[in-house]
Parts: C-alpha cells; sequence; structure tokens
C-alpha cells in the first residue's frame, strides 16, 4: 500500500517539475546569473527585459494556439513586418489612430485566413504553405519599403511601445491582457476544447462531429490577430518599421512555446508556460549581455538551451510512462 | 503447395511471423531441412532460403521495379562505387521474363503499377532470393478474379519447380482449386490438415467455425418499433447498391470478411467518407450526409473500428474524451464549458457504463483496451444519440470487458435505441443481434433474423 502511494507521488511530483520545467530553468538561470553580475536585480534591467518580450510573446501565444491545435504558421515573423509596415506608412500619412490599429488586427487576421484558405482548399501542408506565404510577405516588405525605413511616426503610435499607464509600460498590459484571453480562451472555452483536440487526434476530432474546418480558419485567424497585435507594439517600441523587422521571430516563437511545454504536436496547450518560455530566451540573451558575452555567441547558447528543454521533455516523458507502467504492473 | 486457413484473428499471420522470426516463439520447434532452426529475425530466414510476401505491399513505390527487387543486395552488380543499371536490368529481365514470365518492364516506377502487379514484383523479389520456401499471406485479397489467376499460374510454375509454397488465405474455393493441403486453424490452435483432394468446401467451413456460442452474451429484451434508417442504393468506391433499414429498438448485425465494405458502408452513412450516389433517410426523412458533424446532428453515433487513429484523442483526458462530443449540451451561448455540469454528467456515465479509473482526469491513454472502448461508447451516449453504429466494438478486448459491452448494448437497445454492430466475429453477431446482414465483395448477399441464424449459413454466405 505505503509502495503504491510513494510511485503514485513520484509520478504526480515528475508530472508537475514536467510541466513547469521552464520555470524551474528560469529560477536556476536568474539564480546563477544574479550571482555572478549584481547588474542583473536593478529595476531598469527588469522593466527592459519585460519590455522585450512584449512583443514575441504576444505573437508566440497566437503561435501556441496554432502548435496545440497540431497546426503550424511560419508566415508570422514577416507578416508581422509587413503588417508594421503598412500601419507605419498608413500613421505617417495622417490617417486616424483607431483606423489604422483596425487594419492592423483585420490585416493579420486576414493573412491568417489566407494561410488556413489555402491550406485547406488544396488539402496541403501549413508547414510549406505557411511557409512560402512568410516569403511573399518578405517580398511586399522590400516593396513597400524599398528598402528604407518608415519613421516620423506619430505620438499615439509611439505610445504603443513605451508608454505607459499607472507607471506600468503599456505593452506589458497588453501582453498580460492577451495571456489571459489566451488562457480563458484555451482553457474555458468549448472553442478551445474543440482547438485541442483538432491537435490531439484530427481525424477522432472529425468523427465526434467536431467542424474540424472552421476550427482551422478560427485558430489562424486568431493567430493572425496577435500578430497585428505584436506588430504595434514593436513598430512602436522601435518608431520605425523596417522591412527586416519580424524575421526569424517564428523560430523564436516555436522555441518559447515547445519550452513553455505546449508539444509540437498539439493536443495541449500551455499559455503561461509560453510567457515563460519567452522570459527564459529573453534573460538568456540579457545575462550574457550583462556579463559581456559576444551576441554571436548568444545565438548559439539559445540554441543549446532549446535542445536541452526538449530533450529534457522527451526523458521526462519516457521516465513518466516508465513509472506508470511499473504502476499497473 | 500448402494453404493455410482460418478466420480473421484466428493466429495464421502470427504464426507465419514466428517461423520468419519476426516474433519470438515461447516454445516449440521449428525443423527446416530437417535441421532445427530458430530465426532471430527475417533477414536471417531469407538467407536460409524462405522468404514472405506479406499481406500489405512492401515495395518502395518512388523506385523502379528492378530497384525494389534488388533493394539492400545491389552487391552483385556494382561495377567500382556505382550500381551498374545494365546488370541489373538484365538480371531482372531474366527473371521476370524468362522465370516467371511476368509482362514488367524492369524500368517501370512501382507507383504507376497496379496493386496485381505490385504482388508480381513482391514475388518476383521472392523468388529471387532463390528461397525454397515461400509464405505468402492473403496475396489474393486485393485483387481481381483476371489477376489472380495470372498470379495462380505463376505459383504452379513455382511449384513445379521444387519451391515449397505455403499460403494464407480466407477463400476456401481458391485454395480448393490450386493447393495440395490446407490447414486450418482457429483461435490460435492447430485444428487439423486435409487434403485438397479429399476434403469439401462444407467440411472445412466446419472446421473453420466450429466454434460453440457460450454464454457471454446477455439475454436481450428486443423492444422493436418504427424504421429510424434506411438506405436505399448507397453506392461508394467499395461498396454497390446497398440498401437495408433499421428499426428503433433493434440491434442489426453486419457479418462479413474483413475488408467486405462493412466499415465502408458505415462510414459513407456517418459522413467521414465520401457516398458516390444513395439515399439515407432518417425518421422517414431524406437527409444530406456530408461530414459527421451533419451525422451527429441527426442524432446519429459512430465507434469506429480503428480506436487509436479514429477514437481516442491521445493528449487528453478521459473527461475531456467523453464529453468532446456532447459538449454543446455544457456550454453557455457564449461559448463557455461549464465545467461543473461537464464533470457530472461524465462521472455520471462512468457509473452507468462502469469504466474502470481512478479518475476521470487521467489521460485515457493510462486505461487498458477495454476500458477505452467503453469510455468511447460513453462519450457517444453522451449525446443521446436515436442511433449507434458500433464497428467491431469489441475487437483486442478481454473477455470480462466484451461481456460488459454486450450487456451496455443490449440495455440501450430495450431502451429503444437503434443499434448497428458490425463485426468480423461471428459469434458475437449471433449472440447480440436481432437481425443480420452478410456483406461479402461491397455488396449485401444475405439478410436473416436470429432464429435463422448459424455459423454455417453466414459462413457460407460471407466465403461466397
Amino acid at each position: 500500500m505505503t509502495r503504491t502511494k510513494r510511485k503514485l507521488d513520484s509520478e504526480n511530483v515528475l508530472k508537475l517539475l514536467m510541466d513547469n520545467k521552464a520555470i524551474i530553468i528560469l529560477l536556476i538561470l536568474v539564480a546563477v546569473v544574479s550571482s555572478l553580475t549584481g547588474d542583473f536585480f536593478t529595476s531598469r534591467n527588469l522593466t527592459n527585459i519585460m519590455r522585450q518580450i512584449c512583443t514575441s510573446c504576444t505573437l508566440a501565444l497566437g503561435f501556441t494556439l496554432v502548435l496545440s491545435a497540431g497546426m503550424i504558421d511560419l508566415s508570422v515573423g514577416y507578416m508581422l513586418g509587413m503588417i508594421g509596415i503598412v500601419t507605419a506608412m498608413m500613421s505617417v500619412n495622417g490617417v486616424n489612430g483607431v483606423i489604422v490599429v483596425i487594419t492592423a488586427l483585420v490585416l493579420g487576421g486576414f493573412c491568417g485566413f489566407i494561410n488556413a484558405f489555402v491550406t485547406s482548399l488544396f488539402d496541403l501542408a501549413p508547414f510549406i504553405v505557411t511557409l512560402a506565404m512568410g516569403m511573399v510577405y518578405q517580398g511586399i516588405n522590400l516593396l513597400l519599403c524599398n528598402s528604407k525605413s518608415i519613421s516620423g511616426l506619430p505620438k499615439w503610435y509611439v505610445f504603443f511601445g513605451t508608454g505607459k499607464i499607472l507607471g506600468i509600460p503599456f505593452p506589458v498590459i497588453v501582453m498580460v491582457t492577451v495571456v489571459i484571453i489566451m488562457m480563458i480562451v484555451v482553457g474555458k472555452t468549448k472553442f478551445g476544447r474543440y482547438a485541442l483536440a483538432c491537435g490531439g487526434n484530427v481525424k477522432a476530432a472529425r468523427v465526434c462531429g467536431i467542424p474540424t474546418q472552421k476550427i482551422m480558419y478560427t485558430v489562424y485567424i486568431i493567430t493572425g490577430v496577435c500578430v497585428g497585435l505584436a506588430a504595434l507594439l514593436l513598430t512602436g517600441r522601435t518608431a520605425s518599421a523596417q522591412t527586416g523587422a519580424g524575421a526569424g521571430m517564428e523560430m523564436d516563437a516555436v522555441a518559447a512555446v515547445v519550452i513553455g511545454g505546449t508539444p509540437m504536436g498539439g493536443g495541449k496547450a500551455n499559455v503561461f508556460g509560453t510567457l515563460i518560455g519567452c522570459l527564459l530566451i529573453q534573460v538568456i540573451s540579457n545575462s550574457l549581455n550583462l556579463l559581456g558575452v559576444d551576441s554571436n555567441w548568444q545565438k548559439i547558447a539559445k540554441g543549446l538551451v532549446i535542445i536541452a528543454a526538449i530533450i529534457l521533455d522527451k526523458q521526462g516523458e519516457k521516465l513518466l510512462n516508465k513509472i506508470r507502467v511499473h504502476k499497473v504492473q | 503447395m500448402h494453404a493455410v486457413i482460418g478466420e480473421n484473428g484466428a493466429g495464421k499471420s502470427t504464426l507465419m511471423n514466428i517461423i520468419l522470426g519476426d516474433l519470438p516463439m515461447d516454445e516449440g520447434e521449428l525443423i527446416f531441412k530437417g535441421e532445427k532452426v530458430n530465426f532471430k529475425s527475417p533477414a536471417d530466414a531469407i538467407a536460409a532460403g524462405i522468404s514472405m510476401i506479406h499481406q500489405e505491399i512492401t515495395l518502395v513505390p518512388t523506385l523502379t521495379v528492378a530497384e525494389n527487387i534488388w533493394l539492400h543486395r545491389e552487391n552483385q552488380f556494382m561495377s567500382g562505387f556505382m550500381i551498374s543499371d545494365k546488370k541489373r536490368n538484365q538480371e531482372t529481365r531474366k527473371l521476370l521474363h524468362d522465370k516467371l514470365k511476368i509482362d514488367l518492364h524492369p524500368d517501370e516506377l512501382v507507383s504507376a503499377l497496379t496493386v496485381a502487379q505490385c504482388q508480381l514484383v513482391e514475388l518476383a523479389r521472392a523468388v529471387s532470393c532463390n528461397s525454397d520456401v515461400i509464405i505468402m499471406d492473403e496475396p489474393t485479397s486485393s485483387l481481381a478474379d483476371k489477376e489472380v489467376d495470372i498470379l495462380f499460374n505463376i505459383i504452379k510454375k513455382l511449384r513445379d519447380k521444387n519451391v515449397a509454397i505455403l499460403f494464407i488465405t480466407h477463400k476456401i474455393e481458391e485454395l480448393l482449386s490450386i493447393s495440395d493441403r490446407v490447414s486450418v486453424y482457429r483461435d490460435g490452435n492447430y485444428i487439423g490438415t486435409r487434403d485438397c483432394k479429399d476434403t469439401s468446401h462444407a467440411e472445412l467451413i466446419n472446421m473453420i467455425i466450429g466454434r460453440e456460442l457460450t454464454d457471454q452474451y446477455p439475454k436481450i429484451e428486443y423492444n422493436i418499433r418504427d424504421t429510424i434508417l434506411e438506405i436505399k442504393n448507397l453506392n461508394g468506391k467499395t461498396y454497390k447498391n446497398v440498401s437495408f433499414k433499421v428499426k428503433k429498438g433493434e440491434i442489426v448485425g453486419f457479418s462479413g470478411l474483413v475488408g467486405a465494405g462493412r466499415s465502408e458502408i458505415m462510414r459513407g452513412i456517418f459522413g467521414i467518407d465520401k457516398i458516390e450516389s444513395g439515399e439515407i433517410e432518417v425518421e422517414g426523412k431524406a437527409v444530406q450526409v456530408h461530414s459527421p458533424q451533419d451525422a451527429v446532428a441527426l442524432g446519429m453515433a459512430m465507434v469506429t473500428e480503428d480506436r487509436r487513429d479514429f477514437g481516442i484523442i491521445k493528449t487528453a483526458s478521459v473527461k475531456d474524451n467523453m464529453s468532446i462530443a456532447a459538449l454543446r449540451n455544457f456550454c453557455s451561448k457564449s461559448g463557455f464549458v461549464k465545467k461543473g455540469e461537464e464533470k457530472k454528467a461524465v462521472d455520471e456515465m462512468i457509473d452507468e457504463i462502469s469504466v474502470k479509473v481512478a479518475n476521470a482526469n487521467m489521460l485515457i491513454t493510462s486505461l487498458s483496451g477495454g476500458n477505452q472502448q467503453k469510455a468511447i461508447i460513453g462519450r457517444w451516449l453522451m449525446t443521446s444519440p436515436k442511433l449507434l453504429i458500433l464497428d467491431e466494438p469489441t475487437r483486442g478486448i478481454d473477455v470480462g470487458a466484451k461481456s460488459e459491452i454486450y450487456s451496455i448494448i443490449g440495455e440501450l437497445a430495450k431502451q429503444g435505441m437503434a443499434i448497428i454492430v458490425v463485426s468480423s466475429e461471428m459469434s458475437e453477431i449471433l449472440g447480440i443481434c436481432n437481425r443480420i446482414y452478410v456483406v461479402r465483395n461491397g455488396e449485401i448477399v444475405f439478410e436473416c433474423k436470429k432464429e435463422e441464424a448459424n455459423q454455417t449459413l453466414l459462413g457460407t454466405h460471407a466465403l461466397g
């Protein structure tokens, strides 16, 4: 009796560790870095980190939904760049702020719709479709910008990136709001449950009478809207829009989401974990900065941490299975 | 030439895999050419001179015929570091044209071949290993009659060249026409061997089925009322002119061999696959079913044959798996899941059909197969369906869970639910259904009431 009880506990503890591995890695990292340098725990540095993750986190939140629903969207990086450029151009030409914001969200949603439409209409792999769409957006960016950056944004636009409400940076407010909304959508709504079911087993989900096509469209559109939001935050922070903006962010998003505990294969979502994953990646860069490490090494470190996180995930899962099998026997 | 015959799951393929070394044997010995052998892997067996043609085609579609035949054995065609296509094609031509009289070009891509031609390539590959024994696992199951003739001609030629052939099949007619001897297996047991010229169709059927009905089936009170589902002239890729009726309170069985098209018919009705033509009437009204979503809206439910691919959602808990189909009943208008109601309903269903689970939040994969199946049945019962389709509901499930599932089915029928059971186990069909259809080659060939049915009757019609 005590034997089974102890094993039951070891399973639960391991599961808890696995679900929160990003937090654990983060805490260890923070402990190490703060012991090496006193600059880490300054309020300026911490605010800085928070501010920097807002864009990538908002983007990664949309990505969490796509991945957990068993799909992928590799176009988000250049899509972000494109939305940034379009909205920057509009605002420089004096278009009303409300309209610009709406345009950003609608354009993002529309891009998501296109991804879903092309994928479902011709029954293609989303990996390739979204990769190609990303290239299309990259081309559009170059055409629009003509390799010059668009600057001189109005004040209200810059506010999105740098403004504060009650002393809290505006982007942080946006990010936290999106985290909460996404947690509710994934955890508490019918749509969220359906999306996870599609991610877990799309064939079974269809047999259950779930409108899998509709779910797919909705998932991509929501992701697009998140990208629109992220574009506003990034463009506002840099106070300009360039062709290169957003490039490669899809890969950071994948990394953050997976480290956060949402599996590549879908079926599960850990929204809070995505926030932690983003933090982790940013803290790595930041601490290496503080320690004066060359920025090229930072990339290498990032890559290695991601691989380590995934190895941990796999090994933990194996161990968990072993414990379960043991228990059954 | 020796044929091996038996029902699905009688252990034929397993036995062959053991001979080949793909699966380990528990005990016993294998004597080959007078010597005791024990193959550790199929490669050992091939080296010793036994090769096998599997039920599924195992060719690489993007390679040519010649490449496939000599795959992994290219050494003999090496000239330097390169494979000489010329030498290989010559050898292939010798093999195909001279030895086997198969009319295939060595350079043809396998993806361009028909299923029958692929079978011939597989056969050629087996022959090219210079095997003394060739095992064929249901080579004719996907072939048309004419193609079967071609295959048999080649097999006869091989037999004349002193190659022993072990031939697994379901089809009594064809084995009587070609084989010398036949062995029958049932439920993993060896039943007997006969000389083909001394045996008869009827004797073999008796040997194959021969099982007595056990009392694992509950006594079912049928409470039959008006027709709920009527199918008229349904046509699809693998079935044609299917018409039948199901009444409320009935348990209708669909018997037949694997691959007869029973599952495909049900998948068509439920909207999983497209139907080509035909009418579906639910409660007297013609309806269109384009997707399972439509079917569910019409009050249908279907437990699919393939639990892993089309049933469980591996990443989700027992609760989420069970509530998913009926989730809209537990949602507010704005789309929020009312978790309290959901949990209560799931717990009630778990009790009702006695799914053995410590906690509904456990992953569904932590349950045994039988309990997973019960959970999936529970998933559909939560939608309060009028018609429940069960495709092989007890496949791969232990005896205890089986009889529990039968009791559930009986109880549902008593309450007036219409139930369709597709099963390859004849005893199961005979045990619980009050009316039975037999499907062969995509057509309904026979219909009878429970009282008239027996294993021989169903078996005869299923085997044709």
